[in-house]
């Protein structure tokens, strides 16, 4: 029996108090899930069950092979304690040098979840994104409509017609040469169970920072996830360094500007975010009751166009410069485009050129607000944030609105949603990393453009959560907010009869330069919709013979 | 300054007589507010709301498009979404309430009197064949007060006073109504067949709409049909007393007010679970926070802005185009779309049932809903001009323990529910006063099985009563 703390008791925000946070059930969650691998190196094996029997057979032997959420931590603690030797800050993105971990999560698709259940309980899953499939949801996400376009499902990779995959495996690892190991061990087990194996590709980070191949940090921004790790005394899975005297927000950021959000946002069986952030409303399993510490899983192949995103960001820039804004280039469109630099700095927080330190600092590349001035907060531990403080920008002045940041995430304004809980409610646990070789800086290409990135969010609505994002805001030329536009970045425009042309504004005091993408430079290649179950169900329901077999 | 007010999405049915006493009207309602506005300031504060059309603004002003979701959010926070569709479809009587228990009228021929509860200044109606599939669903965003207008009758002020009296024009009223909604309206079935008085306060009762003027609740618009907004929240009026308010920079406890849920429990501006009001709100306050004039940009009014088709297919597997969504009133290059059909066009031998969106069937017309977006244009000028002292939250809301999405408002101070929590009550800004995370007490651990258990939302007694009187809005 798990314990959780009830968040329904108390009315922290008016006692004076945090509010009560769950316990985690460290021992079922997989680890990807929370507290999230992030490892430097990533892998991807999508299978197809053959008979029954044998894919219950595999998944059973697979069991013992799963790292848990607990197993993740251990390794975590230990990075943290590596970086307090080395004297290198908390929250650095350095990796253990001592480390040599390799880990594996598995997911499942409903069509494969439905037949090892022999139908059963499956149809419990509420989320209808999940019960028909990604190949068959695209076209809502704005993926091209047209047979013959690279980003159709009838092209991908795997996951389009004819080709969905029952199982995702997911692997994580320090080193390369642990990772292919136990990739190879896993793609031979799945053989010898009569498994097909759709899909593989190894990737990783193509540096220390985590750049993309757009050459923009990413992942800076994820959500702090609320809960209590067991122990005496528990302690927060998401570490708290605003200090207690600055309330509200020492109960409402993990890191300054990184929103604290209910766990069952993500995992199945936990408290899920209310109308005010520090309320948690009551925990929710919708689906089977063995779904409880559960996740969906979402993986989308994504190939970037680097060559393609450079050219249209030169194109434009000029175009600007003819609309009247001066000083525009290539690469500061680009920043525009994404809402940071390069380093990771927020445009908010630096508006005229990049700021590598800011960037690289956990503590303060995250600390910004649109709808006011953000205030200096007082940190824990002694550390300071001695970086500009990011203005009000309601109306994108400085981060435009169609930026990818302010896309997805608007953070303490209001959105067409209503006010700030879609803030706390459609937020995604990004697990990706790249694939391919970094863009060449010179010479041909030995990639022939086939790089791009291995999109994988955990959240527990496909719908409300990566389908939202994609549809409603990223695609939308209007929401959340305007004056903006479609997200450039990663946005598409699936609009009968607008061939896919996308455009967006950026707003200056006295111009506004409109942007025109006549091109996709991110196209989606493969995916699909998953579901990654608790220890105990993919051992005891899933690998299990149900009683109607 | 701006010469007149037009009409919503410049609709064209006014002659010049009646385009003078619509912004007559307009004007009237803005300044108004602005005395509203005015009251709540402190000594030697000037309201930020203004009139276009009366005052000078300095510089070039900046507008930003506020738009949201044509769904309502009470609904899909209220019961989750699969219920909130199949409410949504449906009339109600005006003796009930959608956002809470109560009653928008008290008297019994308000239990015959129907509206359409979708309080995102957007309603449809779903027309179904003889097999019950759906062969359209119509969309509207016009506000009442122009139907009235056109009727020839005296629009209220903001004490709800008559004062804006119109020239009308009754036949082309029907004419409208006939080409829009069905030949056989007559004029008299527009028109209020007796006084519809109000007994909220029964020792005062209140003539809402006096015999002979125009019934915005006409069965051509409700049980009928589907001409304009009948929300009683959907008004014109309604939502410049918002933008008004939410001019207003405020507090509570000693802290400024951002929070977009936070700002409307404490402003008391609008509803507090949907979609419009609190964005509305936040986003005019968010521009009045740096000390611009603030207004609603001509033509003041409520509009769709656009149907994304994405994700729509023809039984086919084709994509829906924008020939399924036929703009009837409005300006949709601008964004003012205020009359809309959506339905497959002729001769294709399919009905809107046999569409999908995302690979599931259309079975209500809020799926369409969904991906519409309504919106305002919110306008600014001079920033910097302003510098108003904050003023005093007077509200404030609590979340529903079961339903964590659901904010109420209190009821003098006191909590609407015993399963409710204050929310956004954070302790007084004094410096050093708060306490540091707790560690958890151990009377407050529980089995998540209890939990879980707890968290299986139950619908409130009020839906028991609603399904008694819902109509089927086809």
């Amino acid at each position: 029996m798990v314990n959780m703390l009830s968040a329904m008791d108390a009315s922290a925000s008016a006692t004076g108090q945090a509010p009560p946070e769950p316990v985690f059930d460290v021992d079922e969650i997989q680890g990807n899930v929370l507290p999230g691998f992030m490892k430097p190196r990533m892998a991807v094996i999508a299978l197809e069950f053959g008979d029954l029997a044998s894919a219950r057979r595999w998944l059973g032997e697979l069991v013992p092979r799963v790292t848990t959420m607990s197993q993740t931590m251990a390794s975590r603690l230990k990075v943290r304690q590596e970086r307090l030797a080395r004297g290198v800050s908390a929250g650095s993105t350095e990796a253990a040098q001592t480390l040599d971990d390799a880990w594996l999560n598995v997911s499942l698709s409903y069509t494969s979840i439905a037949n090892l259940r022999g139908g059963g309980d499956a149809s419990k899953f509420e989320d209808e994104a999940f019960r028909t499939g990604l190949a068959d949801r695209s076209s809502l996400l704005g993926d091209p409509t047209d047979p013959s376009a690279e980003g159709n499902p009838a092209n991908w990779l795997f996951g389009g017609p004819g080709k969905a995959a029952d199982a995702l495996v997911v692997l994580g690892a320090d080193r390369q040469r642990t990772l292919q190991r136990l990739f190879d061990e896993v793609v031979e087990e799945a053989l010898a169970a009569h498994l097909s194996v759709l899909y593989g590709e190894v990737g990783g980070k193509l540096d220390k920072l985590g750049h993309e191949h757009f050459g923009f940090q990413d992942g800076v921004s994820q959500p702090g996830v609320r809960g209590l790790l067991p122990g005496e005394p528990p302690s927060y899975l998401t570490p708290r360094t605003v200090d207690p005297s600055a309330v509200p927000e020492t109960w409402l950021y993990g890191l300054p500007g990184q929103y604290l959000v209910w766990p069952g946002a993500f995992v199945f069986g936990y408290p899920t975010p209310g109308a005010d952030p520090l309320l948690a409303a009551p925990a929710a399993i919708p689906g089977p009751a063995w779904a409880k510490n559960g996740s969906y899983a979402v993986y989308r192949r994504l190939r970037q166009d680097v060559a393609g995103f450079r050219a249209f960001a030169e194109e434009q820039a000029a175009s600007l410069q003819d609309q009247g804004l001066a000083g525009m280039t290539g690469d500061l469109l680009q920043t525009h485009v994404v809402g940071r630099w390069p380093s990771g700095a927020p445009l908010s927080r630096t508006p005229d050129a990049d700021d590598p330190d800011l960037g690289a600092d956990p503590l303060c590349n995250n600390h910004f607000e649109f709808a006011a001035d953000t205030p200096l907060l007082p940190l824990t531990g002694g550390h300071d944030d001695p970086y500009p403080r990011a203005k009000a920008d309601p109306v994108g002045l400085t981060c435009p609105l169609a930026a990818h940041i302010r896309k997805v995430n608007t953070r303490d304004v209001g959105n067409d949603q209503g006010g700030r809980r879609a803030s706390f409610q459609r937020r995604l646990l990004r697990r990706g990393l790249p694939y391919g070789p970094p863009f060449p800086k010179t010479g041909p290409d030995p990639a022939h453009g086939d790089r791009g990135l291995m999109f994988l969010s955990y959240q527990a609505s496909i719908v409300d959560q990566f389908e939202f994002l994609n549809t409603t805001w990223m695609g939308d030329p209007v929401a959340p907010r305007s004056p903006s536009g479609h997200d450039l970045l990663v946005g598409q425009n699936g609009e009968p009869g607008a061939e896919r042309q996308r455009t967006c504004v950026i707003v200056k005091p006295t111009v506004i330069g409109t942007v025109v993408a006549e091109q996709d430079v991110v196209i989606p290649t493969g995916g699909g919709y998953f579901f990654t179950p608790s220890i105990s169900a993919l051992r005891d329901v899933l690998a299990a013979t149900p009683a109607s077999d | 300054m701006l010469p007149q007010f037009d009409p919503p999405g410049f609709l064209s049915d006014f002659n010049a007589q009646m385009l003078q006493q619509w912004s007559t009207a307009v004007s009237g309602w803005i300044d108004g507010n602005i005395a509203i506005v005015q009251a709540e300031l402190a000594p030697g504060d000037q309201p930020q709301f203004y009139n276009e059309s009366r005052t000078e603004t300095p510089g070039e002003p900046l507008d930003q498009v506020i738009g949201w979701s044509g769904f309502p959010g009470t609904f899909r926070d209220r019961w989750g979404r699969q219920m909130a569709l199949d409410l949504a479809d449906n009339l109600m009587p005006l003796t009930q309430r959608m956002d809470g228990p109560g009653s928008y009228f008290v008297g019994e021929l308000w239990g015959n009197i129907f509206y359409r509860p979708q309080d995102e200044y957007c309603e449809w109606r779903v027309t179904r064949d003889d097999q019950g599939r759906i062969t359209r669903v119509t969309f509207t965003s016009e506000p009442p007060e122009y139907w009235q207008a056109l009727h020839g009758d005296t629009l209220p002020d903001m004490s709800g006073t008559p004062r804006y009296p119109f020239a009308g024009d009754k036949q082309l009223l029907l004419e409208l109504y006939r080409e829009y909604v069905d030949p056989q309206v007559q004029l008299a079935d527009l028109e209020c067949q007796q006084d519809l008085v109000d007994h909220s306060d029964p020792a005062n009762p209140q003539v809402i709409y006096p015999k002979g003027s125009y019934n915005p609740y006409n069965r051509w618009n409700t049980t009928g049909g589907i001409m304009h907004l009948t929300h009683p929240a959907n008004s014109l009026s309604a939502e410049i007393n918002l933008g008004a308010l939410a001019s207003v920079q405020r507090t509570a406890n000693g802290r400024t007010v951002i929070d977009p849920e936070a700002l409307i429990s404490g402003a008391a501006y609008g509803g507090l679970n949907r979609c419009s009001d609190p964005t509305i709100g936040s986003t005019v306050n968010e521009l009045a926070a740096l000390g611009a004039f603030v207004t609603l940009r001509n033509p003041v009014g409520l509009a769709m802005h656009h149907l994304s088709l994405e994700g729509f297919r023809t039984p086919g597997g084709e994509p829906v185009d924008s020939s399924f969504f036929t703009v009837l009133r409005g300006q949709p290059e601008q964004g003012l779309i205020e009359h809309a059909v959506f339905a497959v066009p002729a001769g294709e031998g399919y009905t809107v049932s046999d569409l999908t969106i995302g690979g599931i069937p259309i079975t209500h017309g809020g799926q369409i809903a969904e991906h519409i977006v309504v919106n305002i244009v919110g306008r600014a000028a001079g920033l910097g001009h302003f510098a108003n002292t904050p003023v005093a939250c007077a509200a404030s809301s609590y979340q529903d323990d079961w339903q964590g999405n659901w904010l109420t408002y209190a009821q003098a101070g006191e909590a609407p529910s015993p399963v409710s929590r204050p929310a956004f009550a954070y302790p007084p800004a004094t410096p050093g006063t708060a306490a540091p995370p707790v560690a958890p007490a151990p009377n407050t651990v529980r089995s998540l099985d209890e939990l879980a258990a707890r968290a299986t939302p139950k619908p409130p007694s009020l839906l028991a009563g609603t399904h008694r009187h819902l109509t089927r809005n086809a």
